[in-house]
């Protein structure tokens, strides 16, 4: 393996031109499969827009665990900032510090997400009104099928220029618009799509095919151009008891820490998914025991009503994530453990499935404790 | 097309008014390509360029001095004609012997297409010397290594022996007193990375050293494999490797293992390193190590997991060594930001051509320093002329520049006690150093003190019994024979095992 090469910034020509050909005023939609390097795409092109005398620009994202995510692109490999972390938000924090810069008082607090993100956005409409602040050269949105309409609106009143990216497939809360909205404010001519993706292995595609086939278009394996590490693996363990089964994946993770140290530095992560929350605790409380493993691994929560204890942030000396399927949208791991697969089906869909296995974007390793059985 | 380069075989009084501007002797012109004739006895030759008009002085580039004259070429100057020197401060000092091969006035660097190997190299040794981050190396660092010496000295001078070049190195150190324990704990394992790299750059089909055999044959394989883009270069790996490590075998199915496989077998041969250390079984250790070296390089499924050498480098440094060589091995292009954009400024300075109409960009070239240190002087160095306050650049070789600290009589090394995080396993590899026991640490204390009473000793002893020989050749000969090599001083590092 080539010293000489910083694979982990390496954009294909199609990335390329969607970075520095299009022009940086314009309202644009970016569509691919996942893995395809939407998010990378969405950070560059932020970072290059930038550079061109544009320098109000904020990227947005869907979740805080995903903001953190993108927020370890924000640095180099040796972990200097390269783009400003600041830049760097959830949809939700920006309304809010809207409200905050204007003095307004919040709405009153909705559990149900989607009615909250609408009601949160459309109190924000008429603050452009008051012109306290300047408009944004450019918002770079990610996840946009999870968009509701309003925050659209929100979007288009602030935003000079408006970068979307988002895959309808990828669609993780019910009832959100999906890209209907976006192409509201998005001209046809300015939307583009990412035909392949790179950095899921062939062994994984075919999984995710499995569980989710492709509506109106190549499904994952179709669509591979990985050139990654290799050999990718799908490991079915099992049928093991839960004690068994924490046994083997700390076993499989001491192995892991070390031999991914390097990458890990640069902020990749290793992913434990489990059905159900209260099994994050259990997890966690096992590896916490483990001498090796013990200090390495933290619980990203899903931003629910447990908002206290929500803590998504990268930690380098903490890269084993312990999370859900709903945390884990949109991040990406250098391996995943499944953990207790045989109690997602309670509660779980398929499209969650696709989501642990293809959403999270891990790269090649991947480790299924028990079988799933739909 | 007329050269304006003129090459005058000149005696000490023609000499004289060379350097002075002035024209004398008989010049002939120097005609770039066309092989140079030897040079009498008692004579010095020198190239200079025409000046664009004759009533400006004529400029020495290049004096050519038999080995054996360059100490009373430099002593004279220094003692009766000190305006001028140090004379390899303006213009380089070559022995007929290189002069001979050189046929135009810029001399390229050619490291015979492991250039990106050698640079990984330089590399490693300085994160070994330094035990910081990548991220706080620096270039000065790197340019101040064994490996950097010798891998300019061999694209420069390809046909100048590793010995030769290591002897040079240590003779500039003992100059400066700086470091040399340090230094000479690593060579020990770095030699055979070295050598393997420079028979694997020579067009020599068969390596000089049979042990080092089987590790020239896998680098040139690994180079062929790569630019062929071979996928397949572990098995190409375990054909030439097998001979001194049976279980190399393996490697034929290593692009099958999982990340966890292969660390589990970079364990087994650390395990098989310290077997064969314990068994004294030399090829086999360095054949162990290349391997560790190598797996690092793929084994978080084919990207590099460094922390994995870097974690055993005090007791195992070469794996780091043969890492950062391999990962280099057919590359060719080296302007990339490797290693934290330091690869391509140590390559730059490794390939950097070396232009004989320009003047040296060392501060001195060793050969004449050599002669003009006077340890018995309240400052030896004063008639270096030292105008560096913490380091000075000395020309090994023409053109092979190596900077080396100057450390002041009394004055210990640095404290290490600014090494920074190396990832998270490099804390506990340095934290090591910090358990030694009390008499260790003692000693450490006292060793900087020690040692330059020593070396001064030593030095002195050297210089008295230089005093009384005689210039001619027979006696210089013998006078650098006797000059120690650090290896046999008494002066290793106290954890040395």
């Amino acid at each position: 393996m080539s010293l000489w090469w910083a694979r982990k910034e390496q954009l294909d020509k199609h990335q390329i031109a969607l970075i520095e050909d299009l022009p940086v005023w314009g309202d644009y939609l970016v569509l691919g499969p996942p893995g395809s390097g939407k998010t990378n795409v969405l950070l560059r092109r932020a970072q290059f827009v930038r550079g061109q005398e544009m320098p109000n620009v904020m990227v947005l994202t869907f979740t805080r665990s995903l903001t953190e995510f993108v927020r370890t692109g924000c640095f180099d490999a040796q972990a200097r900032e390269i783009f400003p972390q600041a830049s760097v938000s959830t949809l939700e924090s920006w309304i809010r510090w809207l409200y905050e810069k204007h003095e307004r008082e919040l709405p009153e607090r909705l559990n149900n997400l989607p009615e909250w993100k609408t009601v949160l956005a459309t109190g924000a409409l008429d603050l452009i009104d008051e012109t306290r602040l300047p408009r944004y050269d450019a918002l770079f949105v990610d996840e946009a099928q999870d968009l509701m309409p309003e925050e659209i609106r929100l979007l288009r009143q602030w935003g000079r220029s408006l970068f979307f990216v988002g895959d309808d497939r990828q669609r993780i809360y019910a009832h959100t618009t999906g890209l209907n909205a976006v192409r509201q404010v998005v001209p046809p001519a300015n939307e583009r799509v990412l035909s392949f993706h790179y950095r899921l292995a062939p062994e994984l595609c075919r999984m995710a095919d499995r569980i989710l086939q492709a509506q109106g278009g190549d499904g994952p394996a179709a669509t591979c151009h990985y050139d990654g590490p290799k050999p990718g693996s799908i490991e079915v363990n099992g049928p093991l008891s839960k004690d068994e089964q924490l046994a083997r994946c700390a076993a499989k993770l001491r192995d892991q820490v070390r031999v991914y140290a390097d990458l890990i530095q640069q902020g990749d992560r290793l992913g434990i998914i489990v059905a159900r929350r209260e099994e994050r605790d259990r997890v966690f409380q096992y590896l916490e025991q483990d001498p090796v493993l013990a200090g390495n691994s933290k619980i990203i929560r899903a931003r629910t009503d447990e908002r206290e204890a929500y803590d998504p942030s990268f930690d380098p000396n903490a890269p084993i994530c312990i999370l859900t399927v709903q945390a884990c949208k949109g991040l990406e791991f250098r391996a995943l453990h499944w953990l207790f697969a045989e109690e997602l089906k309670y509660h779980h869909s398929l499209e969650h499935y696709y989501t642990v296995c293809h959403q999270s974007k891990n790269r090649f390793r991947y480790l299924l404790y028990n079988e799933i059985t739909t | 097309m007329k050269s304006d380069f003129f090459y005058t075989e000149a005696s000490e009084a023609e000499l004289n008014e060379l350097v002075m501007g002035r024209r004398a002797g008989r010049p002939m012109r120097w005609i770039e390509g066309t092989r140079n004739r030897p040079l009498p006895t008692g004579y010095t030759g020198v190239v200079w360029r025409e000046p664009s008009k004759r009533d400006e002085p004529v400029r020495p580039l290049v004096l050519v001095s038999r080995e054996e004259d360059q100490r009373r070429l430099c002593g004279r100057f220094a003692q009766l004609r000190s305006d001028l020197s140090p004379l390899t401060v303006w213009c380089h000092l070559l022995t007929p012997e290189r002069f001979e091969i050189v046929d135009t006035v810029a001399r390229d660097a050619d490291l015979g297409g492991y250039e990106a190997a050698w640079t990984g190299l330089v590399i490693a040794e300085a994160l070994l010397l330094a035990e910081r981050s990548i991220a706080k190396l620096r270039i000065a660092s790197c340019l101040a290594t064994q490996s950097y010496a010798i891998a300019r000295s061999r694209a420069l001078w390809p046909r100048t022996p590793l010995a030769e070049i290591v002897n040079r190195f240590d003779a500039a150190q003992r100059l400066f007193r700086a470091g040399e324990a340090r230094n000479s704990k690593l060579r020990t394992v770095l030699e055979p990375i070295w050598g393997s790299l420079a028979d694997a750059a020579s067009s020599d089909l068969i390596p000089n050293r049979v042990e080092l055999r089987p590790l020239v044959e896998s680098l040139r394989r690994l180079r062929d494999a790569r630019q062929a883009r071979d996928e397949n270069e572990a098995l190409v790996l375990s054909k030439s490797l097998r001979q001194v490590v049976p279980e190399a075998e393996a490697f034929t199915k290593l692009s099958e293992w999982t990340p966890e496989q292969r660390v589990q077998e970079f364990d087994k041969l650390l395990h098989g390193l310290d077997n064969a250390s314990r068994d004294q079984n030399a090829q086999r250790r360095i054949g162990l190590a290349f391997r560790a070296g190598y797996l690092a390089t793929v084994a978080a499924g084919g990207a590099a997991s460094l922390s994995l050498a870097e974690a055993v480098a005090d007791r195992w440094p070469d794996i780091t060594g043969w890492a950062c060589v391999l990962g280099g091995v057919g590359e060719r292009v080296i302007w990339t930001s490797s290693f934290d954009g330091l690869g391509r400024l140590v390559a730059r300075e490794l390939l950097r051509p070396l232009r004989l109409d320009e003047s040296p960009t060392a501060d001195f070239a060793l050969d004449e320093a050599q002669v003009l240190v006077d340890s018995q002087l309240s400052d030896p160095l004063v008639h270096l002329r030292l105008k560096q306050s913490r380091a000075a650049t000395v020309a090994l070789l023409p053109g092979v520049n190596v900077a080396f600290p100057i450390m002041e009589p009394g004055i210990q090394e640095p404290a290490r006690s600014d090494v920074v995080r190396y990832g998270g396993q490099a804390d506990q590899r340095f934290a090591s150093r910090g358990s030694a026991d009390p008499i260790a640490v003692f000693a450490d204390a006292l060793w900087p003190y020690l040692r330059a009473r020593l070396e001064r000793s030593l030095r002195n002893r050297e210089l008295s019994n230089q005093s009384y020989r005689n210039r001619d050749k027979a006696a210089s000969d013998r006078n650098r024979a006797k000059v120690p090599s650090q290896s046999g001083l008494p002066l290793r590092d106290p954890d040395e095992p």
